[in-house]
């Protein structure tokens, strides 16, 4: 296997491979997202105690989850950076902090509009609430260490350490719900017996959050090409790439 | 029109549109936000590096110059 991965280390490989990825999940992203928040919004029936407000629900779970999984995605990516001195994932850390920022961020403001008129609040400081919000600082302190060393790779190694430690904190969101007494109910998908959500409103949200997986593959490819052109600018095969 | 009576009735989503459609376009505009972004990051490489290539490229016809003389 490690033969057949060998050739996609050289960064003209891995520039390929991550604008042609970027180029097949777009359109699927892009496809996914329409069919699932317009079947969320018009066609899925409404829900019998949270009427209406339930529809909030096709965004926030999705971002939620990814919030988490491009966390761990990039925790990897920084423990194999610092353990085996692999630039390109470095980048690649660099590539998906923003995207992860975004979906957390997602997260929080549609969970705090869907509070306001199921809960009475717009924020409670209780533990997944507050869990979340600490992902949305550990997100942005691993994009700002990128940029606050004068040596690159420094910063980069610190970011990636940064990124490391944070990976406690998925799973404290992740079992905040049972550890805790929190205002926010517990899982409804992820458990191990049937999920307790009826299928009209399953599918729709299946589809958004297999769609907001491709939007992030698409994303961090994209902008781990855009990365691996800045990190490489002076080489031949950049200048080959954009034709200068 | 799918759960609901009307396209009125869709819009005003049981008296939560305040809270749906806020959501939802937040959620929208920070992802396009994030795409803006990306592609601007990525113009603003490419033409950083083509002034780099022009740099070097007047400086190597100086050096042929200079060489000449």
């Amino acid at each position: 296997m490690f033969r057949w991965l060998h050739p996609y280390a050289k960064p003209e490989k891995a520039y390929q491979l991550s604008m042609a990825f970027q180029k097949f999940f777009m359109p699927i992203a892009i496809i996914g997202l329409l069919v699932g928040c317009v079947w969320g919004l018009m066609f899925a029936p409404t829900d019998y105690q949270q009427s209406d407000s339930a529809r909030i629900m096709y965004i926030h779970v999705p971002a939620a989850i990814w919030s988490m999984g491009v966390y761990m995605s990039m925790g990897i990516a920084g423990f194999c950076a610092l353990v085996w001195q692999i630039r390109l994932l470095e980048i690649s850390v660099l590539a998906m902090a923003p995207i992860g920022a975004a979906f957390t961020a997602i997260a929080l403001f549609t969970g705090s509009l869907w509070g306001k008129p199921m809960w009475g609040t717009w924020w409670v400081w209780d533990a997944r609430l507050t869990s979340e919000l600490i992902l949305l600082f550990l997100y942005l302190g691993v994009f700002a260490l990128f940029q606050s060393f004068d040596d690159k790779r420094t910063g980069a190694k610190a970011a990636c350490i940064l990124a490391v430690i944070g990976m406690v904190n998925v799973p404290i969101i992740h079992y905040s719900v049972e550890w805790w007494n929190t205002l926010h109910q517990g899982a409804s998908i992820t458990k191990l017996d049937k999920p307790s959500i009826a299928p009209s409103m399953l599918w729709p949200l299946l589809i958004n959050i297999v769609s907001v997986l491709c939007l992030f593959i698409a994303f961090t490819c994209y902008r781990f090409a855009t990365e691996l052109l800045r990190a490489e600018s002076h080489r031949k095969w950049v200048l080959e790439i954009l034709g200068k | 029109m799918g759960a609901f009576e009307s396209f009125a009735d869709f819009l005003a989503m049981n008296g939560y549109a305040f809270y749906v459609w806020l959501s939802y376009g937040l959620a929208f505009l920070l992802i396009i936000g994030l795409f803006v972004w990306s592609k601007w990051q990525r113009k603003s490489i490419e033409q950083e590096i083509g002034q780099q290539q022009q740099v070097r490229t007047v400086r190597q016809q100086q050096v042929n110059s200079e060489m000449k003389l």
